[in-house]
């Protein structure tokens, strides 16, 4: 079941793409890890394959603070790309400001947040959730 | 240049003012209080002298007309009180001897006093009736006289009162001024230099807060990523993965290491309470940042104008002027338009009495409605470029700052950028 969640990351910092892709792997929690290093690029990627779900990830991690194009503009174009399948986003930074968190709340699209760096016990978690509500979603 | 007393010392100069002030007017109060009393003695003396001329006159009359044997062992102790208050007002008293009318007064009345005191004498001596009459006719005289003495007593008394007054409204008078200066000199000025104390400590708390900020945003990540790292390094098994690890150990720890450097160099920017101003051109300024980077501005064939006709010479320190030539130049440099080549403009104006410096490009731009905010932070890039790092741009505001200018920027993407420094 786990094997089948596709995973993809959407950071400026190398390491920590290196870092989370790894936990992920360490707890297999995916088979598929996909990461991109600029908003922009993860954004090509998603117009090109917008009807392809196969394709799509079915989680999406998304950092705040990116240059040129953050993570909040990033949502914003994304919503507009008009997916028919449902992403689940977790947006994260290291440090989220009163304003961020406000900012979390006006987009529809995102699950989650959290704080970097992530914890292996929240991210434990985090993985059980996923993968219990994507058994539910199977059954 | 004066240097303006310390508050200490002012406060010492107004408390022992008011203490001389009321001191004063103690002094002036009590010292008119013993005048008066004394003033009440001579009027009074001088209006028992009055009753005493009558009395003796009465008693004569009771002697010589009425035959009373009695009277003159009476007339004695009335002749006796008579003299000594007579040399007591004369001669002891020093009050209101200066007085003209008292003094007449006092002439004129010698000779009437002299018959007055003979009296013991003339009582054997003068017969009755006539002469009896001519006696009653002196001491009326005398009563005249001594009338007017005592009501001009009454006149100078109430005179020394007046001044007194006088005297303790112009002390009550500079006593209020002397606290009104108070106010003025060190009040307002303490209460104004408090207010300003209070701006600056919520400057600097400002900035500790942004400090906070920016420490956790730029050391948490790094660090998390160490932790994760060194924990992949324990479960590692094969040599190709440990090495792996190492590497990027590595970059975080330079990268650690630069923005440790970066905070440091901005703490010192912040301690230096005054930083060293001198006489500094902005023309030779330019040339200098022009031949340290000689190389890069070769490199992409930038040209640099300048204009500061309005004004070259400013006082300022001058590795941070250095600094933000260098920085801003370099900036503009690194920020290009593919499309265009590297157009600098610097010019310098006075406006309001403050230096304003502004540095004109034509390259990228930047989106001010997007990162307006963060412009100046740390470790902020909007430019996907291999050398972006967020530091100059942070450094130069808080060197700016420090010295209590501002830098701000307008921009327009793909037209230019201009930063504007006031000074």
């Amino acid at each position: 079941m786990k094997e089948s969640t596709k995973i993809c990351i959407i950071d400026d910092d190398e390491i920590y793409r290196f870092a989370f892709g790894r936990h992920l792997k360490s707890l297999e929690a995916t088979s598929s890890l996909q990461t991109f290093s600029e908003s922009e690029m993860a954004l090509d990627f998603f117009r090109e394959y917008r009807v392809m779900n196969d394709e799509l990830p079915d989680i999406l991690f998304l950092d705040i603070n990116m240059p040129i194009m953050g993570g909040f503009e990033f949502i914003e174009a994304f919503e507009k790309l008009g997916l028919t399948k449902k992403i689940d986003i977790y947006v994260m930074s290291s440090l989220l400001s009163e304003e961020n968190l406000k900012q979390v709340k006006n987009y529809e699209s995102i699950t989650d947040y959290f704080t970097k760096p992530i914890g292996e016990d929240t991210l434990n978690e985090l993985i059980s959730r996923i993968s219990n509500e994507a058994q539910k979603y199977n059954i | 240049m004066i240097k303006p007393l310390s508050y200490k010392l002012r406060s010492a100069i107004f408390i022992f003012s008011i203490i001389i002030t009321i001191v004063a007017n103690k002094l002036i109060v009590m010292n008119s209080i013993d005048e008066q009393l004394e003033d009440a003695k001579i009027i009074n003396i001088a209006g028992r002298q009055r009753m005493l001329s009558q009395q003796i006159t009465k008693e004569l009359y009771a002697e010589k007309i009425n035959k009373v044997a009695t009277a003159k062992e009476r007339l004695a102790p009335l002749l006796k009180e008579f003299k000594s208050n007579h040399q007591y007002l004369r001669f002891e008293n020093t009050r209101f001897i200066d007085v003209v009318v008292i003094k007449k007064s006092y002439r004129e009345l010698q000779p009437y006093y002299e018959i007055i005191v003979d009296t013991e004498y003339n009582a054997n001596q003068i017969t009755p009736t006539i002469e009896v009459a001519r006696f009653s006719k002196i001491e009326f005289s005398f009563l005249q006289l001594m009338n007017t003495i005592v009501f001009e007593y009454a006149k100078a008394s109430e005179n020394e009162l007046r001044r007194t007054k006088e005297k303790v409204f112009l002390l009550s008078i500079l006593s209020i001024l002397i606290l009104l200066g108070q106010f003025i000199f060190i009040i307002i000025p303490l209460l104004r230099s408090l207010k300003n104390k209070n701006e600056i400590l919520n400057h600097k708390n400002q900035k500790l807060s942004d400090f906070t900020n920016i420490t956790s945003h730029n050391l948490r990540g790094p660090i998390g990523n160490l932790k994760s790292l060194l924990s992949f390094y324990g479960t590692a098994t094969d040599d190709e993965d440990r090495s792996e690890i190492i590497d990027k150990l590595n970059t975080v720890v330079s990268s650690i290491d630069t923005t440790m450097n970066t905070l440091i160099e901005s703490i010192k920017v912040r301690n230096i309470k005054t930083t060293k101003k001198e006489p500094v051109l902005f023309s030779k300024t330019l040339a200098k940042t022009k031949d340290d980077m000689h190389l890069d501005i070769t490199k992409a064939n930038a040209k640099i104008t300048a204009d500061f006709s309005a004004i070259d010479l400013v006082q300022y320190n001058k590795v941070y002027l250095e600094s933000i030539f260098f920085n801003l130049i370099s900036n503009a440099i690194k920020y290009k338009s593919p499309e265009r080549t590297v157009e600098i403009n610097i010019t310098s104006e006075k406006v309001a009495n403050k230096t304003v410096l502004t540095f004109s490009d034509n390259g990228l731009g930047i989106d001010l409605k997007r990162h307006g905010s963060k412009l100046f932070g740390l470790n902020k890039t909007f430019h996907k470029h291999p050398d972006a790092k967020g530091i100059g741009l942070y450094m130069t505001k808080e060197q700016i700052e420090s010295l209590n200018g501002t830098i701000t920027a307008k921009s327009t993407i793909n037209v230019g950028t201009d930063f504007i420094i006031t000074i």
